[in-house]
């Protein structure tokens, strides 16, 4: 699936195939990108993200079923993060799931919506509605600690200070459009669903306000502050609690596809931790290993060169006692220490909208 | 045509800067503030210690020998009240015409030190004042003194009184300061409020206005000092303590009002703000004014009057009221004292620190609250008496009904109970492994907003409604209560019993006795006109008689009525209750229930299915003397207020008299007395007779207190088809009630 925004953004833009999506990975730099999106503000390419609208009588059941987290009272003006699972408790995908008038608007990771929709086919015993939205509508994002400046200018100041995880159906340039308060990044964050005819013009519209950031910035920041990056981080059969990603399923819901494995991870404790890290100047392969006084004790999941940190900034899947901030492993020869999150304090932490 | 014009004729103040509405107008206008350290060594806990006290010699000095003993809130209430009765000039007034609608935000104590019921106040002045109106105790905290003030122009719009007493009172307490010292919301110095947004002070006060229509007031004589233009009431449906950041809600609320006077932004000179210093406040309120009133946004002076008295909660609204009337008649706008001199200029201009003369014909008088409940008051200039039309009738019917107690969950469930007569009389309703809100929320609620939720979401969904994003905008909330949260409020006492320091700050933010009712709309969306009843067993049929005005006005075409009340004492074992037996006693009981009211025409375009029409309902004040002034026409049964004790035996001999052969029956000797719920659950359960034959009947009555048992109704099938039901309720000593629902 290739980006519907291509033809506006600039010739030399540098794509990546993620997952069946073709996403812009950076346009200036990951550098510049980077800065912008902690500094100021900037525009996110979303449409690797791919839409599916859940509807008909038994939407809300089917979702409440097949989503981790509670949906079962979430309105048409809020939207919430939640992992879909498989029976075994295996990440299916990460979603946005924003309430509706006629049941429900799903938004997949990047890349991840064809293995998506497919499990959601699979498992629809309820016999709703499962469309996919991505031939008419796509996502934009804006992140940064002015970001809610921008909104202002752009769209309508109003929007800007709405509560985090709020949705509000509003218009833009005479297009019914679906504006959200979300945030990957701990930066104020917000994102706007567009039909797909219109999303090239309020591209160029925010470009005259921020800058444009791509995949790689976007992940970057997301690691800082421990954001899960499902499709770097969900590989080789590891669970929920393996993930870190426990605020990302509800096991007091009566039942979702996966509880039992997931409850079962709870009860035996047994698997190993995600841990962050950060220490010297290469940056490792995903499964190198993390040796602990010696001793092989986990392995990496993945690592990056960190902006902000300037030095290597990554996860390491451990064992559980060695899950905590402020110890001391090796990794390919270079020592590491382990982090606690956010590995960065971002600026909108300490920024009011105004 | 319009509407028959309301106007004020009398004001009434006493609070930091006044003992009265010359004293307080003389200081407001010299920038003379009354914000001072408290004194009292036990607050001396606190970091933050300024006030707007009253000296008590103010109090004492203005109250004779007879009044000596009243306690602190009813000499404050009791001093504004005669104040305006005495500038208005009111004399000879029919009782039964003379009513008052009292906001209060704060359960006070008695002279002993004892809580006493939301309404007990407002009793003492009514009658010491020979009012036998209409008689509402609002409590939407912080909005509540101007939620009344709109509430009396209503009750004199639809004729039910031709004069209303509308006020608000709050005296400063101990465990208030506490809560709201725990939420980190108190300036440690003098409040600042728009310049240096650091905190509010606590104030107290009280202050009413005296409202009446515009004809009658100049036929007596009177002169009037403003009219009562419009109003408006919003809720945030957001949290429970923060104002919506957008502000969305006070938005709305000040668009209703103008709407209300036929008004637009182009017409106000003036807003009295909110203002009361706390930063999520002020940059709320800003918002609003800049979104209401656009590029003119800075043309518009406002100001908050809360830098000279502090925050004086439910009296706050009717405070600043008195001010924006004086501020019409003079053409002067009081400042906002304290005003950083180092503050950013802005692009508002909030009246810094002087008096400022101003021509304004319209001024916009604002208050925004906990539980997310917003209203607007517009006073415009008095204009000439002038031709004007009844507020057109508006039939309204009930479409759902959500009855949570022992008996049951729902309808259903409680239908079930009742045929096979099971009382479940004191138990709590088990909620257990339900939810009726997202788990996130649910979590965090007390036991009677879960109630209050449950009871509103069944409701709803008895109705059949499935209302769009943008209707629920305007769907209407009104809860009743007789005391709110006993859970939050014993574990809030507690906590401050334990240490002072350390409040329980989520029970805080559920002790306003309005919490229950912001947590319904923001669960259920709902961000239509929405205000709280305190008025005891009689809360939920005033709080029908509030629904039936806001659809009448044209403000909500839907509202959910929603009673709630909790007993958190071991009921004792064995008790015998059976409503008029003359050998029983009562039990307290918990429950919640919510009932939907539509217009009819509204109900009947989406094809609704309606238990019952609303075909009238009266209130009168004071003590029980029979059922005089109830809705007429006869009705086929009589659900009467009855509990076990109390006014039973009056109540029966009333019924009796008036109405033989009529089945008398009552609902509380299955749950016990659940106060509002069980006034809720009366008016519920006549709908549900009327709608399918099953009534709650007396199955334990043997020893009649007043005629005999053929007088009662002895099993859940009324012998004849339910065409009229006639609801009675009570809050003995207070009000009395009665509604009269009709098949459609």
């Amino acid at each position: 699936m290739t980006t519907v925004l291509a033809h506006a953004h600039p010739g030399d833009t540098v794509y990546g195939q993620v997952g069946d999506a073709s996403v812009p990975l950076r346009f200036a730099g990951l550098s510049a990108e980077y800065q912008v999106l902690r500094d100021r503000a900037a525009v996110l390419d979303l449409s690797g993200h791919r839409l599916i609208e859940i509807s008909g009588p038994a939407a809300v059941d089917f979702a409440q079923r097949l989503l981790a987290r509670d949906v079962e009272y979430l309105t048409s003006e809020r939207c919430m993060m939640s992992l879909v699972l498989d029976d075994a408790g295996q990440v299916v995908d990460q979603v946005l799931a924003f309430g509706r008038e006629n049941g429900l608007l799903l938004e997949s990771s990047v890349g991840a919506g064809t293995r998506l929709i497919e499990h959601l086919r699979a498992n629809n015993d309820e016999g709703v509605e499962i469309t996919d939205r991505s031939g008419d509508l796509t996502v934009l994002g804006l992140e940064g600690p002015y970001a809610w400046g921008v909104v202002g200018r752009l769209i309508d100041g109003e929007l800007a200070s709405l509560p985090f995880e709020a949705v509000s159906d509003t218009v833009w340039n005479d297009v019914e459009i679906i504006f959200a308060r979300t945030g990957f990044t701990g930066e104020y964050g917000y994102q706007m669903i567009v039909p797909i005819e219109s999303a090239a013009d309020l591209w160029r519209a925010a470009l005259e306000h921020v800058a444009a950031a791509g995949q790689e910035a976007l992940e970057l920041a997301m690691l800082e502050v421990r954001q899960p990056i499902p499709r770097l981080e969900t590989a080789g059969g590891v669970n929920v609690i393996e993930i870190g990603a426990n605020w990302l399923v509800d096991v007091t819901k009566d039942e979702f596809v996966g509880k039992e494995a997931v409850l079962a991870a709870f009860e035996s404790g047994q698997g190993r931790r995600t841990v962050g890290f950060s220490g010297g100047d290469t940056v490792p392969e995903p499964g190198a290993r993390v040796l602990a006084g010696g001793e092989d004790v986990g392995e990496v999941v993945l690592a990056v060169r960190s902006v902000g940190l300037g030095a290597t900034l990554g996860l390491a899947r451990v064992d559980a006692e060695l899950a905590a901030a402020g110890l001391e492993f090796t990794v390919e020869g270079v020592d590491v220490t382990t982090l606690t999150s956010p590995y960065i304090v971002p600026k909108s932490w300490s920024i009011p909208i105004i | 045509m319009a509407l028959r014009p309301v106007v004020v004729t009398g004001l009434g103040v006493i609070c930091a800067i006044g003992r009265d509405p010359a004293e307080f107008w003389h200081r407001l206008t010299t920038g003379q503030g009354g914000l001072t350290p408290i004194q009292d060594p036990a607050f001396a806990v606190f970091e933050a210690r300024y006030a707007g006290q009253v000296p008590d010699e103010w109090i004492t000095g203005q109250l004779p020998e007879s009044d000596a003993a009243l306690d602190r809130t009813a000499g404050l209430a009791l001093i504004a009240a005669r104040q305006a009765v005495a500038q208005a000039g009111l004399t000879g007034l029919d009782p039964e015409r003379f009513g008052m609608i009292l906001g209060k935000c704060q359960a006070t104590p008695d002279a002993a030190g004892h809580y006493q019921p939301m309404h007990r106040t407002q009793d003492v002045i009514a009658d010491r004042l020979g009012m036998r109106g209409p008689r509402i105790l609002v409590s939407t905290a912080c909005a509540a003194g101007g939620n009344a003030v709109g509430l009396a122009k209503d009750k004199i719009l639809v004729g039910a009184a031709d004069a209303v007493l509308a006020g608000g009172v709050d005296p400063l307490l101990f465990g208030t300061y506490a809560g709201f010292a725990g939420l980190k919301a108190l300036s440690t110095g003098p409040c600042r409020p728009y310049s240096h947004s650091d905190g509010l002070n606590l104030g107290e006060g009280a202050a009413f206005l005296l409202l009446e229509p515009l004809d009658l007031a100049l036929a007596r004589g009177a002169v009037p000092l403003a009219e009562v233009a419009g109003y408006g009431l919003s809720a945030d449906a957001y949290h429970a303590t923060a104002p919506d950041p957008t502000g969305r809600g006070g938005t709305s609320a000040m668009r209703r009002a103008l709407a209300d006077a036929g008004l637009t932004p182009d017409h106000v000179g003036y807003v009295s703000g909110h203002g009361t210093g706390t930063p999520a406040n002020d940059t709320m309120e800003a918002k609003v004014m800049r979104t209401v009133f656009g590029p003119r946004a800075g043309q518009v002076p406002t100001s908050s009057i809360k830098s000279f008295v502090g925050h004086t909660l439910g009296a706050a609204g009717a405070v600043e009221a008195v001010a924006a009337v004086l501020a019409l008649r003079d053409g002067v706008a009081p400042p906002t004292i304290g005003f950083a001199p180092d503050a950013v200029p802005g692009d508002l201009d909030f009246v810094p620190n002087l008096a400022r003369a101003l021509p304004m014909d319209t001024v916009v008088s604002n208050n925004y609250a906990f539980g997310g409940n917003n209203v607007s008051l517009i006073l415009t200039t008095p204009g000439p008496d002038r031709e004007h039309t009844e507020l057109p009738r508006r039939e309204a019917v009930i479409t759902g009904l959500g009855p949570v107690s022992g008996l049951g969950v729902g309808i259903a469930e409680t239908t079930e109970a009742i045929l096979a007569g099971r009382p479940a009389l004191g138990v709590r309703p088990s909620l257990e492994g339900r939810t009726f809100a997202p788990r996130s929320l649910w979590r965090h609620m007390n036991n009677l907003s879960r109630m209050a939720i449950a009871a509103s979401r069944l409701s709803w969904e008895d109705a059949g409604l499935k209302l769009p994003r943008k209707e629920l905008d305007d769907v209407g909330l009104v809860f009743a209560t007789g005391a709110g949260s006993a859970e939050s409020t014993g574990g809030f006492d507690d906590s401050i019993a334990a240490n002072p320091s350390k409040p329980a700050v989520l029970s805080f933010s559920n002790v306003v006795l309005n919490a229950t009712g912001g947590a319904v709309c923001q669960t259920l969306g709902l961000r239509g006109p929405t205000t709280t009843i305190c008025n005891g067993g009689a809360s939920a049929s005033i709080a029908l008689d509030c629904a039936l005005e806001m659809i009448r006005a044209g403000k909500a075409d839907v509202v959910l009525v929603v009673a709630a009340d909790e007993h958190v004492t071991a009921v004792p074992e064995g008790a015998f209750v059976s409503p008029y037996d003359r050998d029983s006693g009562s039990v307290p009981g918990s429950a919640a229930v919510a009932f939907v009211v539509e217009a009819a025409e509204y109900c009947a375009a989406r094809g609704g299915t309606p238990y019952a029409r609303v075909l009238g309902t009266s209130h009168v004040g004071g003590r029980f003397d029979g059922i005089a002034g109830l809705p007429g026409g006869r009705p086929d049964l009589v659900v009467g207020a009855g509990t076990g004790g109390g006014e039973d035996a009056e109540e029966a001999a009333a019924v009796l008299a008036a109405l033989p052969g009529v089945p008398l029956t009552a609902s509380a000797g299955l749950t016990g007395d659940c106060q509002a719920a069980t006034g809720g659950l009366n008016i519920a359960l006549a709908a549900l007779a009327i709608r399918d034959g099953i009534a709650p009947a007396l199955t334990g009555l043997a020893a009649p207190a007043a005629g005999g048992l053929d007088d009662y109704l002895m099993k859940p099938n009324p012998p004849e088809p339910v065409e009229r039901a006639l609801v009675l309720s009570s809050a003995p000593g207070s009000v009395r009630g009665a509604v009269l629902l009709g098949a459609v």
